[in-house]
């Protein structure tokens, strides 16, 4: 027993010295030819580069998308009114729609089994009547569980409930950035006015923050920045022109919740029958299904991904060619130092370990050198191009793993070619 | 007996002829003998050596090195057999020019199960015996010839080797270095080592104990 334990500690002190020669005698060899290792590690630097960005972009616009998605609600549909041209009303040969109307939430809710809540809201044109400098809010009205829905959650005071859209009150919600700009008049329990009207301020929404992407046709409008009032609060007449659609809806938008995101695609379905039935066949609506648009979001990001990453991946194979190459030469000048070591005790696994270490070290360090500087890429065109980039793990040890995965596939032709090698031969060989 | 070479055959083919260089070749060495193999240039004593030194198969034959017959075994056991039991030193030195004298007498060791130490330990002492103890640290291009196959010798001695195979070891010499590489053997034989040494220069094959001659492939 004790003469095996022996037998393994030589064994290890031995391979701490192969290990040694063999970190040894491959510095030494690519530095013997520094400028051939240079244009070697470059064909990793930039395959890696290149793979890193194109994950931490993919992965940044993944997560963005994401996170609208998420505060739209996975298992929410959104609903909103469509202005119909002229010769699409003039096509419609007698049909008639009033648009999109508080009617339709209670045919939904009764007609969709899957709907777990709705809501309703319509932009209004009015504005606070004492205007304050830099305040433009938006204001909406909605029906009692708008929050719940949009998940928004007041720093003091409650929302708009229901028992304010039966009594008409005529409260408030002031969004976080709006009651902040107001000041000391943006209290719960103090009275704004907007239009002809005064307004009792009941809570303060939390800063919700606002989507960083301004062009994104999924982004939500900014809630610290409204103003929310009870819908049955706001008599149409008294809005100046009520609808910035043109249309005869008395809603601007209806959001359905479903009980569970697997019921979501049935339940677009059936409100769409629904509405289609309700509005006459009159096409005056559309539909956001956030699932959907996730669904097509993570297709064009895959198709992104897939070809940039082919791209990212055949610069990194290039890069291995390049370093079959320089292994190669390597074997080819050093003939007679295998011979050598052949003759004098090494087998054919310590030739092939010296020969893939030497691959290994190009890919590892060019690999190193490459996630840096993909990082710094990556930094560079979120910072110019202004898209978001996220630098997860997987875009670090994906390319580094692959570029790793290069150095042994490419390096063990060469490393195979020189343990074959003749000692005699070898050793004959004038180098 | 150390070495138990019997019916040694061994062909080679070059183009479509076969050379026949080795033939029903018989040879045995006990342990501490020093033998010279002489021959013409192309009479086989260098694929004999080859042969001796596990690094050549041959076609027919048996050949048993101490306990072990060297046929049989796989090519790992056969480098295992370099690495632990043979020396070999060549005419052309074979040094590493990256690196140091003594790194190049410790190589044998990477690959024979010898803690760092010990080889360090016993690197040193093969370099005393061939006195070049004050050039450890040097590389071997700083070396003069008789230096360098000295060191070639160092590293054959450190790894306490049961045979020393030397192939025309003072062939790129000349004549004083030549003769201080035979004194060193001559001294490596009396304490003892078993050395077989090629050459085809019969002043230089004087120095062994029993000299053989090869002539077609076979002793005469």
């Amino acid at each position: 027993m004790q003469s095996e334990i022996c037998f393994s500690k030589m064994a290890l002190f031995n391979k701490h010295s192969y290990l040694s020669d063999t970190v040894r005698t491959a510095i030494a060899a690519l530095l013997l030819h520094r400028l051939r290792t240079v244009l070697s590690l470059l064909g990793i630097i930039f395959g890696v580069m290149a793979v890193l960005s194109i994950i931490a972009i993919g992965e940044g616009a993944k997560q963005e998308t994401l996170r609208q998605i998420d505060r739209m609600g996975i298992t929410n549909i959104f609903i909103k009114p469509v202005s119909l041209s002229r010769d699409q009303q003039a096509r419609l040969s007698g049909l008639h729609s009033d648009g999109l109307q508080l009617k339709d939430m209670t045919r939904i809710l009764k007609g969709c089994k899957f709907a777990l809540q709705i809501t309703g809201s319509r932009d209004i044109l009015l504005n606070l009547a004492e205007p304050v400098s830099g305040v433009s809010p938006k204001i909406l009205a909605c029906t009692g569980n708008y929050n719940s829905i949009l998940q928004l959650k007041t720093m003091t005071g409650r929302f708009i409930n229901d028992q304010d859209n039966i009594q008409s009150n005529l409260v408030c919600v002031l969004g976080n950035e709006i009651a902040k700009k107001i000041g000391s008049a943006g209290k719960v329990g103090r009275r704004i006015r907007i239009g002809e009207k005064l307004w009792k301020i009941v809570g303060i929404l939390k800063d919700h923050n606002s989507f960083s992407t301004e062009s994104n046709k999924l982004s939500m409008q900014d809630v610290n920045e409204m103003i929310f009032l009870p819908i049955n609060s706001v008599d149409l007449e008294e809005e100046d022109i009520v609808n910035l659609l043109d249309t005869r809806s008395e809603l601007s938008e209806i959001i359905v919740e479903i009980d569970k995101k697997d019921n979501v695609r049935s339940a677009a379905q059936i409100i769409d029958r629904i509405l289609e039935k309700s509005h006459n066949s009159v096409e005056d609506f559309h539909m956001i299904v956030p699932l959907e648009l996730l669904a097509k979001s993570m297709k064009i990001q895959r198709v992104f991904n897939l070809v940039f990453g082919a791209v990212g991946a055949l610069s990194l194979i290039i890069g291995g060619i390049g370093i079959m190459n320089i292994m190669l030469a390597g074997v080819s000048e050093r003939t007679r130092e295998i011979g050598l070591r052949l003759a004098v005790g090494a087998t054919e696994t310590h030739i092939i370990g010296q020969f893939i270490f030497e691959a290994l070290l190009i890919t590892i360090s060019g690999g190193i050198l490459g996630v840096f500087f993909g990082i710094g890429t990556a930094g560079l065109i979120a910072s110019l191009a202004g898209w978001p980039v996220s630098i997860t793990a997987k875009a670090i040890f994906l390319p580094l793993f692959f570029s790793i995965g290069t150095g042994l596939f490419f390096g063990i032709f060469p490393a195979i070619k020189a343990a074959r090698l003749d000692p005699i031969k070898a050793l004959s060989t004038y180098t | 007996m150390l070495v138990d070479v019997k019916n040694l055959r061994h062909t080679y083919t070059q183009g479509v002829t076969t050379i026949n260089v080795l033939n029903s070749l018989n040879l045995e060495v006990a342990p501490g003998e020093f033998i010279s193999i002489m021959g013409a240039s192309g009479s086989g004593k260098s694929t004999l050596l080859h042969i001796l030194g596990c690094l050549t198969k041959p076609r027919e034959g048996t050949y048993r090195l101490g306990e072990t017959d060297v046929f049989s075994v796989t090519s790992n056991e056969l480098a295992s057999i370099r690495a632990q039991q043979i020396g070999f030193v060549f005419q052309m030195f074979h040094l590493l020019p990256a690196m140091s004298v003594l790194e190049n007498v410790k190589l044998p060791f990477l690959y024979n199960n010898t803690p760092a130490k010990t080889a360090h330990e016993r690197a040193l002492e093969a370099l005393q015996q061939v006195g070049l103890s004050s050039r450890t640290h040097h590389k071997p291009m700083e070396l003069s010839g008789g230096e360098m196959q000295r060191a070639a010798i160092a590293r054959a001695l450190a790894v306490n080797p049961e045979l020393i195979l030397a192939d025309e070891p003072t062939g790129n010499l000349d004549s004083k270095t030549s003769l201080e590489i035979l004194t060193l053997f001559q001294k490596l034989h009396t304490n003892g080592r078993t050395i077989i040494m090629v050459t085809h220069d019969k002043d230089v094959a004087h120095h062994a104990e029993r000299n053989l001659f090869l002539q077609d492939g076979t002793f005469q």
